[in-house]
């Protein structure tokens, strides 16, 4: 039996309250967008997924509620598919924070999410995950950047 | 000290207190984070994790209730002095080396000396960040980590060196160069050999600092250890180790027990070669740059000129501390 860091995280992060739902909804209710208690389970439970699949280990509630105030006032999020983008923006995060060698603070991340979705991506999860956020790690990462990554609008780390 | 792996076990799955190990976790990783990232690898977490486990060292095994926080305090400051000794012993080390040593040996004191600016108390106070490739007599304990690994392994070292420094460099260096022909650029271990001599003359009650052990001495040796059982034999090596002490006013109890286990090591390669016939491999003979009468040779040769097929050289320094000139015209 191993010692297991990642199931103990787990066990200790997001755990999907009335409280937290009140406290999330709360942000974004002002702009027409809300979760459900069963849309939080699915979404504590892709983040432990998201984690796992990008072998991190995550200390206190996560990422969440940083991402629903990062995006609530977002024009491109809809209520219907709510739940689903912030599903797929989160693993997304924690993806970018694996390929950016924690060279990027969560806040400048999710600035850059944030800009880039509503900016050059249009809205589109796929453009933002295909272009933005690869383009991004790789200059995060030191590596020289795409020629077309100038029209991209990146933000900049403080060093 | 090797809490971490203390906690895999099935026992500790159980006993450990999780939770409050892992609050503190959480308050070491946003730290080193600045705060700036509530995720980490795996990896880097678990050694976080490790590091933690290492600065609250036996106090792990029976945690107070509540934070946990004032613990870990209390034991990197414990750290941050443990590395200030060690610094000091490093120095000692450094001054320790016998005029006789290894590159391997001097290029691992020179990467310790690193390890004082790279060593980080706080969050990786169980790594060892500097190459340390010189072998010792007496491996630290792999279970021996950060700080302590490097104390314990210049500890050892000033032993070893303290010893090497009580013998004639030239007749150490003859000793050496018939055990490694070119050990100055291995990462052999100088001690064993000296040792193991300076026991076999002990053995033959011969006078220790000699370190050759010719072939009639090493019959004797034989002899005497032949009907020995295993025990008899390691008797007989410590009351030769005893008598290496006494003959060189060895007085640590320290460097006594080194070589105490030094003389235990060496009882299964001289039952090995026993059993092959001849001890001459374990006490080796030498003879100090023959030709010379043993003595040792100290100057600088000098190119004169070039002729069509040869070249000419003078050679001035000392022979057995009496003046030499030589030329080659």
């Amino acid at each position: 039996m191993q010692f297991d860091l990642m199931h103990i995280a787990a066990a200790q992060g997001l755990s999907p309250s009335p409280a937290l739902l009140a406290r999330l909804n709360e942000q974004s209710a002002p702009h027409g967008l809300s979760l459900s208690m069963n849309d939080l389970h699915a979404l504590a439970e892709s983040r432990t997924e998201a984690l796992q699949n990008t072998g991190r280990v995550e200390f206190g509630e996560g990422v969440l509620p940083k991402l629903v105030a990062a995006f609530a006032d977002s024009p491109y999020l809809f209520q219907e598919e709510y739940a689903e983008s912030l599903a797929r923006l989160q693993e997304m995060f924690y993806r970018c924070k694996s390929e950016t060698h924690e060279r990027i603070s969560d806040d400048a991340l999710l600035l850059a999410m944030r800009e880039a979705f509503d900016g050059i991506a249009g809205g589109s999860l796929e453009y933002l995950e295909e272009t933005v956020l690869t383009e991004l790690a790789r200059v995060a990462r030191g590596c020289d950047a795409a020629p077309e990554a100038d029209t991209l609008d990146l933000p900049q780390e403080d060093a | 000290m090797n809490a971490y792996s203390d906690l895999t076990t099935p026992a500790a799955q159980h006993e450990a207190p999780w939770e409050a190990l892992f609050l503190l976790l959480q308050t070491v990783a946003l730290r080193y984070t600045k705060e700036e990232s509530s995720s980490l690898p795996k990896e880097l977490a678990e050694e976080l994790l490790r590091s933690l486990c290492y600065t609250l060292g036996p106090a792990l095994s029976a945690l107070p209730d509540g934070s946990l926080l004032p613990l870990y305090e209390a034991g990197v400051a414990r750290t941050e002095e443990a590395v200030r000794t060690c610094r000091r012993r490093w120095q000692i080390a450094r001054l320790s080396l016998p005029k006789v040593a290894s590159l391997s040996c001097r290029e691992t004191l020179s990467s310790i000396g690193t390890f004082f600016g790279r060593y980080d108390a706080r969050f990786f106070a169980h790594a060892i960040p500097c190459d340390i490739d010189y072998q010792l007599c007496q491996p630290v304990p792999e279970t021996l980590l950060g700080v302590d690994y490097v104390a314990e392994y210049l500890s050892r070292l000033c032993i070893e060196n303290d010893f090497l420094r009580l013998f004639a460099p030239e007749r150490l260096d003859a000793l050496l160069t018939r055990a490694c022909p070119d050990y100055r650029f291995r990462i052999n271990n100088l001690y064993a050999p000296a040792a193991a001599n300076a026991l076999g003359l002990a053995l033959a009650g011969e006078d220790v600092r000699g370190l050759s052990v010719p072939e009639a001495i090493e019959r004797r040796i034989a002899a005497r250890l032949q009907p020995c059982s295993v025990q008899q034999c390691h008797a007989a090596l410590r009351e030769a180790a005893d008598a290496v002490s006494d003959a060189l006013a060895i007085k640590s109890p320290a460097a006594q027990n080194y070589l105490l286990a030094a003389a235990d090591a060496l009882v299964p390669r001289i039952r090995a070669a026993l059993a092959g016939g001849s001890l001459a491999e374990v006490f080796p003979s030498f003879v100090p740059f023959p030709g010379n009468g043993g003595h040792v040779v100290e100057g600088a040769a000098h190119l004169r000129g070039m002729g069509e097929n040869d070249a000419f050289v003078s050679f001035r320094g000392t022979s057995g501390g009496r003046p030499l000139h030589v030329s080659s015209r």
